[in-house]
């Protein structure tokens, strides 16, 4: 018999989009990855005192909650549940000395300590104290534990707490996963099944094949380093990249003008390999939490969407741009981020191989031409941590092989980051090299040299 | 100028869908706050416009979809009002 925590649900369903991550995680380790686990990465100004973080760890239930939060199945073909096992103190803090040289952008290369699901915590912090005596705080975390705005609303928490702000407090999880009866998978099942085949119909097409991708032919070494490169961009750089969103008339599909200038970034990597234009296809996160809302922290709240362009219409960035936003419109008007998610659960008592495979199926075994997420604002409005200034917030995505490559874009106090995931091999480094310059030529509204 | 709808009632129909659909804490939301200060994103605006279609039988045009239309409910008020409507209404207007 387990302890239970007051105020916390003892077992909780996971969400689809909790499951479809899971079977993306097998799959990348299967690839000879580490693993489909995230990081958020604070870089602070000045030395943070590890005793200071433990002490608020130790203090928040939600922490320890989420700590001890293990992913169980009964029985095959049931739906598999977070349950906790009533451990408190169960998160790590760990603390190491970083090192000299290059802003510490090399440290992100280095391989992440084995994060799972089952037996230990999902989630893990590290301090590492820098040789110019500022402070990196490293959260960690299976990503099927819970999404990207749902580690900086974990952040926030911390903060709040640290601040003797219990009041404000963040939402911890959503409610409707308490919903764990043996009936509840099957409640409105055939209505589910009737909305989700029309998001199933209009993928299954979108992912058709031949697609472009990085994907090595002969798949990745059996031990495959996840490596990053990071594009900073100045506040004046970032302001002309507003100006070239205003031009291009992308106000208000700001992602969809990132999308278009990675697309063609790609696409300048295949022309230098000779390879002639290939559709592509990237899968698009969609947050499906209200906007405002202070969590819930715990599981994934996401869908996704599905972009397209076919190989004679990698054109103009404009143009693209426009095409990219139009596919949005046509597919939020259609309800495919609603419709998919409910594909996403109803797919969850499956077992995982079979999943992981079925996934995969469409596109005959290439998922993507890459992963891209834009997260806009990065725990925005947040200029101190535990009293120390925030200097850079970092999104570390795992890449997976394939599609070999990660594409995220963050802005932290006015300022623009982007962050190429990529499986080690996927590109070389003069072809990084291409992709960044061409990149920067499309977000910067630069001519070609 | 659209004959069949008036500013203020595009306001009121467009604050309650934003505060009821698309905003977890409606509180201190008003015609005139600025959309990106609420958190309204690509995908928010992009329900905001399809209600529009769906409410008012009209499709605001790409030409039109620009950052000062798009800056409050006032702002994209006022475009609709002065936008033909493209298809039938959903509802009469209160």
């Amino acid at each position: 018999m387990t302890a239970r925590m007051s105020g916390f649900p003892h077992q909780l369903q996971l969400t689809g989009a909790d499951y479809f991550i899971l079977a993306l995680d097998r799959q990348m380790r299967q690839g000879g990855m580490p693993g489909n686990v995230c990081r958020l990465v604070l870089d602070l100004d000045g030395a943070l005192e590890a005793k200071a973080l433990r002490a608020v760890v130790a203090q928040s239930e939600t922490l320890n909650w989420i700590a001890s939060l293990r992913m169980i199945r009964w029985l095959p073909f049931m739906s598999p549940r977070w349950r906790t096992n009533g451990a408190r103190g169960g998160l790590p803090v760990a603390l190491r000395a970083g090192e000299a040289g290059a802003g510490g952008r090399e440290e992100f290369n280095r391989p992440l300590g084995e994060i799972r699901t089952g037996k230990a915590p999902g989630l893990n912090l590290e301090l590492i104290g820098r040789p110019d005596g500022s402070t990196r705080l490293v959260l960690a975390w299976h990503h099927a534990l819970m999404d990207v705005r749902g580690a900086e609303f974990l952040v926030r928490h911390i903060q709040d707490r640290a601040a003797g702000g219990a009041a404000v407090g963040t939402v911890a999880f959503n409610p409707d996963q308490t919903r764990t009866g043996p009936l509840d998978f099957w409640r409105g099942f055939p209505a589910r099944v009737r909305f989700g085949r029309e998001s199933l119909a209009f993928i299954t097409q979108a992912c058709r094949p031949p697609l472009a991708s990085l994907a090595l032919a002969q798949g990745p070494p059996a031990a495959a380093r996840n490596q990053f490169r990071i594009l900073r961009f100045s506040a004046e750089e970032t302001r002309r990249m507003d100006e070239q969103v205003v031009r291009l008339n992308a106000s208000f599909r700001r992602g969809m003008f990132y999308l278009a200038a990675s697309i063609r970034a790609l696409n300048a990597v295949f022309r230098r390999r000779g390879r002639p234009p290939e559709s592509v296809l990237v899968p698009v996160p969609h947050d499906l939490r209200k906007r405002g809302m202070a969590g819930p922290i715990f599981s994934n709240q996401v869908s996704f969407l599905f972009f397209r362009v076919e190989a004679e219409a990698l054109g103009g960035l404009g143009e693209m741009t426009a095409d990219l936003g139009a596919q949005m419109m046509e597919q939020i008007r259609r309800r495919t981020p609603e419709s998919f998610a409910t594909v996403m659960e109803l797919f969850r008592p499956l077992p995982l191989g079979f999943y992981a495979r079925r996934i995969k199926q469409p596109t005959q075994g290439r998922f993507a031409t890459f992963f891209f997420s834009d997260i806009g604002e990065s725990l925005a409005g947040m200029e101190t941590f535990l009293g120390l200034p925030v200097r850079e917030v970092t999104h570390l995505a795992p890449a997976g092989g394939p599609p070999g490559l990660t594409v995220i874009f963050s802005r932290h106090r006015g300022r623009q980051s982007v962050v190429l995931s990529l499986v080690e091999g996927c590109l070389d480094e003069p072809e990084l090299e291409l992709f960044e310059q061409a990149l920067r030529r499309d977000l910067l509204s630069e001519a070609k040299a | 100028m659209n004959a069949r709808i008036d500013h203020k009632t595009v306001c009121d129909k467009l604050c309650r869908f934003v505060q009821a659909e698309l905003l977890a804490e409606p509180a201190g939301f008003d015609e005139q706050s600025r959309l990106s200060d609420f958190g309204l994103d690509s995908f928010s605006l992009v329900e905001l416009l399809l209600f529009c279609e769906r409410t008012f039988g009209i499709v605001v045009p790409e030409a039109q979809l620009t950052r000062e239309n798009l800056e409050s409910i006032a702002a994209l008020s006022r475009c609709l009002c002065a936008l033909p409507a493209t298809a039938p209404m959903e509802s009469q207007p209160e």
